[in-house]
């Protein structure tokens, strides 16, 4: 057996796996985008499909996605998502970095277990938590009012800024853990070296720690961004449901909305757009 | 007995006892809302029939739609709205009842056997009811509150809970107008529309599972939502809450017990119905709840803080202007664009 061929045995079960559980289903959708929604709902082919494609209304799922108020929910959408990555970035590399520098072992392994653990509870329970926080009766601002900073309760739930909190505090460690990697698998040498040549430890962070720690950087931003992107149930929870985000039209259109098909063309839009995000931000990175 | 006997009779593979190998109790799939039945009338059905009744709940009628459309699951009873049945019963997914096997049936309020009165071929039988209407915090909101105005007034910022539904946020600008809340007019659309991006400073969330919560928790001073929950709230709160139907009219939802075609045991399904339908089991599910019965006979039995509300039994004047809410079919995705709309911005 040879080395080429061993090697695609071995990927034979993943491939698989991919094949019939992503790829599959999303040729699936991607084809019923182009269908017309049935009257209760689902997707419902026209028996004459050649008029059908002809008359061009097979766009029009994509064609209703393209109006002013679609557009302005897409761009609040990859906004906040872009912001939530930026925030965990300035958040997390830090602590990613001291994690990996300047904390011993055990300490280290405590550290991380603490990123871990929240991740172990249902999603919707601590966003629920973050209500109990924030509401107007809430923990918060009861204990402004009792230290006397305030004499209203202040607004902090229901409205943009809440949903970011809920986008940042998510996906936070998704962040820290890849640049941690990155940071931990650095050649610390090369910082003595650059310390030898003269460096101040400012510049040796800039010079050496940086871009070698880009990888982590790259992988923890995408896998901020793309769920980011595609989040509905936090902007339900904490936005009060006014901060539609896309996610949430996606999902009104396989309820209340019976229009599946268009649910799916907003899917494939999305997809889209953050594909071709995450496919130019390491050229632009990489340039500056 | 040996290790391996026992082990086989606890399979029941084999029987080391004389006796003939007992049937498995008969299995009841009940698919229904949080909150929805009475347990004891439950436990005494399965002791009755001799079954084990399973529930699985669900806080949306989309999901049933959505599971019996998918096929692969199989429940002998299901508890859709009146909506839900129509457009259920149009795609072929429930059994169309037999009502020889259903005596019970005269039991029901003629008024809300909807199907009956339309003519409609029946597929479901009246279960529960209530409104959506809404509930206010008295020691904020002051004056009269007998209309939907209050969700309208300016004084109310911030503090308006409405739920997340689009059929139901826009009954409410649609009654506030004089209009059916199944209007598909365009124009009419638009216009309520425009009335409620207008409103939507003055809301504090569209919620559809949390509104009573809101109401209690102080950071809401109005709640627009279903009556069960709200009213229950309103008589907890020891006066501090109320619940209304405001006299412009409501939505009105009376959820059914039906059976889907791919039931597994329809004729015990039809016993569960009919022991629904019996006026004392009828008027222990009300009384569990809080929400209202269908079942006329089972008035008198129903305890007297539930019976005397006017939230959980609204005045026949009120109840005249409320309407069951019906599937707008082509217009949905017209309906569905103006609530994006709404949201967006």
């Amino acid at each position: 057996m040879t080395q080429t061929s061993r090697g695609a045995w071995l990927m034979a079960p993943a491939v698989l796996l991919l094949a019939s559980m992503l790829i599959l289903p999303l040729g699936l959708m991607f084809m019923d985008s182009f269908a017309p929604r049935g009257l209760h709902g689902g997707v419902d082919w026209p028996d004459d499909l050649v008029a059908y494609f002809r008359s061009g209304d097979f766009l029009q799922n994509y064609a209703s996605a393209l109006t002013t108020t679609f557009l302005a929910i897409l761009w609040r959408s990859l906004k906040l998502a872009l912001l939530a990555t930026g925030f965990c970035l300035l958040l997390g590399y830090p602590v990613a970095y001291t994690l990996a520098m300047h904390l011993p072992g055990r300490l280290r392994s405590l550290a991380l277990l603490g990123i871990a653990i929240p991740l172990w509870t249902s999603f919707v329970v601590r966003t629920f938590a973050w209500v109990w926080l924030l509401r107007g009766e809430g923990v918060l601002n009861n204990l402004l009012e009792w230290i006397g900073l305030i004499d209203q309760p202040l607004a902090l739930l229901y409205n943009e800024g809440a949903v970011l909190l809920g986008l940042v505090y998510y996906e936070l460690p998704f962040m820290i853990l890849p640049v941690y990697a990155s940071v931990e698998r650095l050649d610390k040498r090369l910082l003595e070296a650059a310390a030898d040549l003269g460096a101040t430890p400012w510049t040796a962070f800039w010079r050496v720690t940086l871009p070698l720690t880009r990888p982590g950087v790259l992988a923890g931003c995408a896998l901020v961004f793309v769920p980011a992107a595609g989040q509905y149930v936090v902007s339900d929870m904490l936005g009060g449901s006014k901060v539609a985000l896309v996610g949430n039209v996606v999902q009104n259109q396989f309820f209340g909305g019976k229009n599946p098909p268009f649910g799916f063309a907003l899917t494939f839009l999305l997809t889209a757009m953050v594909l071709l995000l995450v496919a130019l931000a390491p050229n632009v990175v990489k340039e500056k | 007995m040996t290790l391996l006997a026992f082990l086989f009779a606890c399979t029941g593979g084999g029987s080391a006892t004389t006796e003939p190998p007992a049937a498995a109790p008969k299995e009841l799939h009940v698919y229904i809302w949080t909150n929805y039945h009475s347990e004891d009338v439950v436990k005494r059905f399965e002791e009755k029939c001799a079954c084990k009744v399973i529930l699985d709940t669900y806080d949306n009628n989309e999901v049933i739609e959505q599971k019996l459309q998918a096929g692969g699951v199989a429940y002998d009873i299901v508890v859709p709205s009146d909506y839900m049945v129509l457009s259920l019963s149009e795609q072929g997914l429930l059994t169309e009842l037999d009502e020889a096997k259903l005596p019970g049936l005269p039991h029901l309020d003629p008024k809300l056997d909807w199907q009956k009165t339309s003519g409609a071929k029946r597929t479901g039988v009246p279960y529960l009811w209530g409104t959506a209407g809404l509930a206010y915090d008295t020691t904020q909101v002051t004056g009269v509150v007998d209309s939907w105005s209050v969700v309208f007034d300016p004084k109310n910022k911030n503090r308006v809970v409405l739920l997340d539904d689009m059929r139901e946020v826009f009954a409410i600008a649609l009654k506030s107008a004089g209009k059916s809340v199944n209007d598909a007019d365009e124009a009419d659309l638009a216009a309520a529309l425009t009335k409620l991006k207008a409103q939507k400073p003055l809301v504090l969330a569209y919620d559809s599972s949390d509104f009573a919560g809101k109401l209690q928790g102080g950071d809401a001073w109005v709640a627009h939502g279903y009556s069960g929950e709200l009213a229950s709230a309103a008589r907890e709160s020891g006066g501090k809450l109320k619940y209304i139907v405001p006299k412009e009219g409501a939505t009105l939802a009376v959820d059914n017990l039906a059976i889907p075609k791919s039931a597994k045991e329809p004729e015990l399904a039809y016993q569960f119905i009919e022991f629904m339908l019996d006026p004392d089991n009828a008027a222990e599910t009300t009384n569990a709840t809080g929400y209202a019965t269908a079942n006329k006979d089972a008035l008198p039995k129903i305890k007297p803080e539930l019976a005397n509300d006017p939230a959980v039994f609204p005045p026949p004047e009120v109840l005249a202007n409320c309407e069951m809410i019906k599937d707008l079919g082509e217009a949905t995705p017209k309906l569905d664009a103006m609530w994006t709309e709404l949201k967006a911005f």
